[in-house]
């Protein structure tokens, strides 16, 4: 019996040929006046100060210079990170109660793995349907030459197999809900291409998918709405068609934003 | 199965076959009892062979269940995976737990075992013998892993230097205390981790002094029943990075 991650009726090495069957469409989440803080007290001033927005199912690409707060609001939608002001509700329920619910696909930027278990048994651990995967032709999740690294060793891959391990165990399950934190950072270009592919079916499949990334190029390809942020708070947000149209590009309008910001 | 325990069985079992004891450390341990063996009365360190028989499984119950419990358990970085699946830190961890107890039961069976066959003819019944080396093997590591969770759940990196110091605080306690009254006597007793009541339950089963066994019994229970919930509830309020 074909598996939810290896479904037949699509040629095989594209990525529709081996994703986890979606039901339903991804949660809204809406942020208002968020304030995340780190450190014992959640007082240091890193992190999210007043971030306002809404986001839809969809593709979204969070876009802002280092240190703006992206991460922060990522870790803060899958309930990793408390607000310490504001409200901050997805699908209209807090966050770790919807995780708790639902589960979610969230890939940190620098994702821990225990390189003492082969991809294959990591995964099991976390989605059921992992149970059938199995070395063979064909990608699995969508990202190709992920199937050949099923049964070695994680601490013996390289940086970006590891990150096609960490970005696997991101799209398991079928929550509906990805956030991904510079998920093509170490991934080769037909990963990245392959990736797109993956996410952008997503999107149109209904799910709430949230980028962040500095490639703003490849955001340019996927994203359906940009939102800036800078300083912990939400600077702006286009859709990507008004982004293209007003500016020409995502680079000439991150410039406009933050060299604008700057002056 | 619980997601809990879907992920203990398959993080678990590779990290026994692979990181602790492994392969080598799991067969090494199993062929330590041949030690029992030798004429361990000739020692200075032990009063008889029993004694070194005793000293010797607890020493190897001790090593083998720090070893497993102390180098990796749900640790915070495996926890940033586990939460975005919806699946319970605290589960999962006492998944774990549970796992390393039988693991520890059935190496203590092993040593106890072998324990009792080398002391056959010593003179003590076969079968009491064989009962109190396995409650010295099996409380010392429920003792010992217990308190390392606990240690864990508390984030405390260094939990085997930690286990040490409070193994070697309960087995002196009473010299320590020797002159003062009977109630901080008991009140130390109480507050220190029980490890020395594996040794004191191994002595009462082998008496057949059924009021000592439940006494220290009891005593045991308590410690894992507060210490694991006290672990358990500290570890499901941990956020990676946060």
């Amino acid at each position: 019996m074909p598996s939810a991650v290896d479904r037949p009726g699509r040629r095989a090495g594209t990525p529709e040929a081996s994703l986890p069957a979606r039901s339903g469409t991804g949660p809204d989440i809406t942020a208002d006046g968020l304030v995340v803080g780190y450190g014992r007290k959640r007082r240091a001033p890193l992190g999210l100060r007043g971030f306002s927005a809404r986001f839809s199912p969809g593709i979204t690409a969070l876009v802002g210079p280092n240190g703006a707060g992206k991460s922060t609001f990522l870790r803060s939608a899958c309930g990793l990170l408390a607000p310490s002001a504001g409200t901050l509700s997805v699908d209209g329920t807090d966050p770790s109660a919807f995780v708790s619910a639902h589960g979610v696909g969230f890939l940190p930027e620098s994702p821990p793995l225990p390189g003492y278990l082969t991809p294959k048994e990591f995964l099991l651990g976390l989605a059921p349907e992992a149970s059938a995967l199995s070395a063979g032709d064909g990608d699995l999740y969508g990202i190709p030459g992920f199937r050949t690294i099923l049964e070695k060793r994680i601490g013996t891959l390289s940086l970006g197999q590891k990150k096609k391990v960490a970005l696997a165990a991101a799209l398991s399950g079928d929550s509906g809900l990805l956030l991904l934190d510079e998920p093509t950072n170490g991934l080769d270009p037909l990963a990245v291409q392959d990736l797109r592919e993956v996410l952008t079916r997503l999107g149109r499949e209904g799910a709430t998918v949230i980028v962040s990334s500095h490639h703003l190029d490849e955001l340019q390809r996927l994203a359906d709405v940009l939102v800036f942020v800078d300083g912990g708070r939400c600077v702006g947000n286009w859709t990507g068609s008004e982004a293209l149209e007003q500016f020409g590009s995502f680079d000439a309008l991150f410039e406009d934003v933050f060299r604008g910001r700057a002056a | 199965m619980s997601r809990g325990l879907a992920v203990a069985w398959s993080w678990r079992l590779p990290y026994w076959q692979r990181v602790s004891p492994g392969v080598t450390g799991g067969g090494l341990y199993l062929l330590l009892p041949v030690l029992f063996f030798l004429p361990l009365e000739v020692l200075p360190l032990f009063e008889d062979r029993l004694r070194g028989v005793a000293l010797l499984l607890w020493f190897f119950a001790l090593a083998f269940a720090l070893g497993v419990a102390s180098k990796r358990g749900v640790r915070e970085e495996d926890s940033v995976w586990l939460l975005q699946k919806g699946v319970s830190l605290g589960e999962a961890a006492l998944e774990d737990w549970l796992l390393d107890l039988g693991l520890n039961k059935v190496v203590a069976l092993w040593w106890a075992s072998i324990g009792t066959l080398a002391l056959l003819g010593s003179g003590h019944s076969p079968g009491l013998l064989w009962v109190s080396l396995f409650a010295l093997g099996v409380g010392t590591a429920a003792l010992t892993q217990t308190f390392v969770l606990f240690l864990s759940g508390l984030g405390v990196r260094r939990s085997v230097d930690l286990t040490v110091l409070a193994i070697f605080l309960s087995l002196t306690a009473p010299a320590l205390v020797f002159q003062s009254s009977a109630r901080v006597q008991t009140a130390v007793d109480w507050i220190l981790p029980p490890f020395k009541e594996a040794w004191v339950l191994a002595g009462a089963l082998r008496a057949g002094d059924l009021h000592g066994v439940s006494a220290s019994l009891l005593h045991i229970l308590v410690f894992l029943g507060l210490f694991l919930a006290a672990g358990l509830w500290r570890i499901s309020q941990w956020r990676p990075n946060g």
